[in-house]
């Protein structure tokens, strides 16, 4: 297992691709949303986290179709399946990576560009923090969503719709922490909550995705 | 009663239970609602706080109670095809979307039509309304991995899976939105343990019009549900014609 | 025709698009199935 992430994880950086694309896409959500309100400072800081967070939700579901779809063109998936190593196991390799090669650099970038939305340093790292805590349930959504692309022949855009109306708890409670911290409110349930959902969801989804993934060799 | 009930699942004696029963179901859910929304239009008095815009009532809480159910029915029907791989149980849950679908719109737009003259703005970012809004986004959802999954026993799979997934988080966010703040819509309209029921006059219309959207979901999905089923053997009648004919 | 005062539009819109959706509905159900059935009758007569 350990193998397959440093395999991917190789792929990813070595590419590069499969790590600028979703950094330029957080960059420029976060850039378009104030360029669209126009330069009312306060305004910016008050909705930057929940400016952050639609980019990170954007930036990881964007690219989903190259998840699991070069696996299965290049039959590393049917060998795979056929293999001693439980499905399951593969497909947690899966959300590791996607995690790392794009949730965990996000995080890294959003208090620098918490800067530019007027975002005190301080609530900026708070709300890396919360990206840090929230994204593994994302990146494990996200997975599901290639999961379902790999049906499509439609161009693959079923699987980020389909998976957007899953990301709205995590976008709650994510973006409710970084507030109720600025306000100087507890925040500590929040985190917790949020943290409760992405264990559980590292934990579960790998069960489901498989699932699809069978459908699919089955198909 | 188990066995008698699953014989259903079987789509000749489905077929049958469809021809008997839909002329009935027609006649009576056309029935039911007229009564209860002529009853609720013409001849409810007007709420002393909120006028006549209380007769919104009668299509308001009917849609989105069936709403909800419809995603209920959904869900059950989903798990009995992840279980047992019962066609019809799948088929069925495909039908009921698109009603699904179409009450969620209503119980949305009567909502907004009711907001607008009592809390002076068609939509408030309330918990209600929102996590209703959420169900509309799952039901959409729902409806598209049909739309876009050609083979249909991998759109079976992937839309129970869905559907599953979809209920856990619409819950989620559901619990996560009551967490806001308490919203201006109010609270249960019909319950059994409360005193705050409303009025009598309200009630039995109420009622009667609750009673006509059930007969009338059920109608449609099992007309719906048969329709599926003729496209299945359609399909496969055409698949053995091309066999044949190579 | 009962006097609905200021708000005989949101009751009577409300009404309408209730009673027009769900007609719509039905209407496509049956028109629906009754294409199936004649599309199943042609198969079987071939």
């Amino acid at each position: 297992m350990f193998t397959l992430i440093a395999r991917d994880l190789r792929a990813n950086f070595r590419l590069g691709s499969g790590i600028w694309l979703p950094l330029t896409m957080f960059l420029t959500i976060v850039v378009l949303i104030p360029i669209g309100i126009g330069p009312d400072i306060n305004l910016h800081s008050k909705i930057a986290p929940v400016i952050l967070w639609i980019g990170v939700v954007f930036s990881l579901f964007l690219f989903l179709d190259r998840i699991f779809s070069p696996d299965l063109e290049d039959g590393s998936l049917d060998r795979i399946a056929a293999s001693d190593l439980p499905l399951e196991k593969y497909v947690w390799s899966k959300i590791i990576v996607l995690w790392i090669s794009s949730g965990l650099l996000l995080t890294i970038l959003a208090p620098f560009l918490g800067l530019i939305l007027n975002l005190p340093l301080q609530v900026g790292l708070i709300c890396s923090s919360s990206i840090m805590v929230g994204s593994p349930a994302l990146a494990a959504i996200g997975c599901l969503g290639g999961g379902i692309g790999t049906f499509n022949r439609h161009g693959n855009l079923l699987q980020t719709v389909v998976v957007l109306p899953l990301s709205i708890p995590i976008l709650i409670f994510g973006t409710k922490f970084v507030i109720a911290y600025s306000n100087g409110e507890p925040y500590l349930p929040w985190v917790l909550q949020l943290s409760g959902i992405s264990l559980a969801s590292i934990a579960i989804f790998p069960f489901l995705i498989s699932y699809t993934l069978k459908t699919v060799l089955e198909e | 009663m188990t066995t008698r009930f699953w014989k259903f699942a079987n789509p000749h004696h489905f077929g049958k239970l469809v021809a008997i029963s839909t002329p009935v179901l027609w006649l009576f859910s056309f029935l039911l609602l007229m009564t209860g929304l002529l009853w609720g239009f013409f001849f409810t008095p007007d709420d002393f706080r909120q006028g006549s815009t209380v007769k919104i009532i009668f299509v308001h809480v009917p849609s989105a109670l069936m709403a909800i159910n419809c995603w209920l029915m959904m869900l059950v029907s989903s798990i009995i095809w992840m279980v047992r791989r019962h066609r019809i149980s799948i088929l069925a849950a495909k039908a009921a979307a698109p009603v699904g679908l179409s009450f969620t719109l209503v119980a949305l737009i009567s909502g907004g039509l009711w907001g607008q003259p009592m809390w002076g703005t068609f939509w408030a970012w309330d918990p209600r309304l929102t996590s209703f809004l959420i169900l509309f986004l799952h039901y959409i959802t729902y409806q598209l991995t049909w739309m876009y999954i050609a083979d249909k026993e991998s759109a079976a799979n992937i839309s129970s899976l869905v559907c599953l997934v979809g209920s856990v988080f619409a819950l989620l966010s559901r619990y996560a939105i009551n967490l806001w703040n308490q919203g201006l819509h109010q609270g249960a309209t019909l319950s059994l343990d409360q005193e705050t029921n409303i009025h009598n006059a309200y009630y039995i219309p109420l009622v009667i019009c609750i009673l006509g959207f059930v007969l009338l979901f059920i109608t449609l999905v099992l007309v719906r549900t048969r329709t599926e089923i003729i496209y299945n053997q359609i399909e496969l009648l055409e698949k053995q014609g091309r066999k044949h004919n190579a | 025709m009962p006097d609905l005062g200021a708000y005989s539009f949101f009751v009577l819109t409300s009404y309408g698009i209730t009673i027009l959706v769900l007609l719509g509905l039905c209407m496509l159900t049956v028109s629906q199935y009754q294409s199936a059935k004649r599309k199943l009758a042609r198969l079987n007569e071939k």
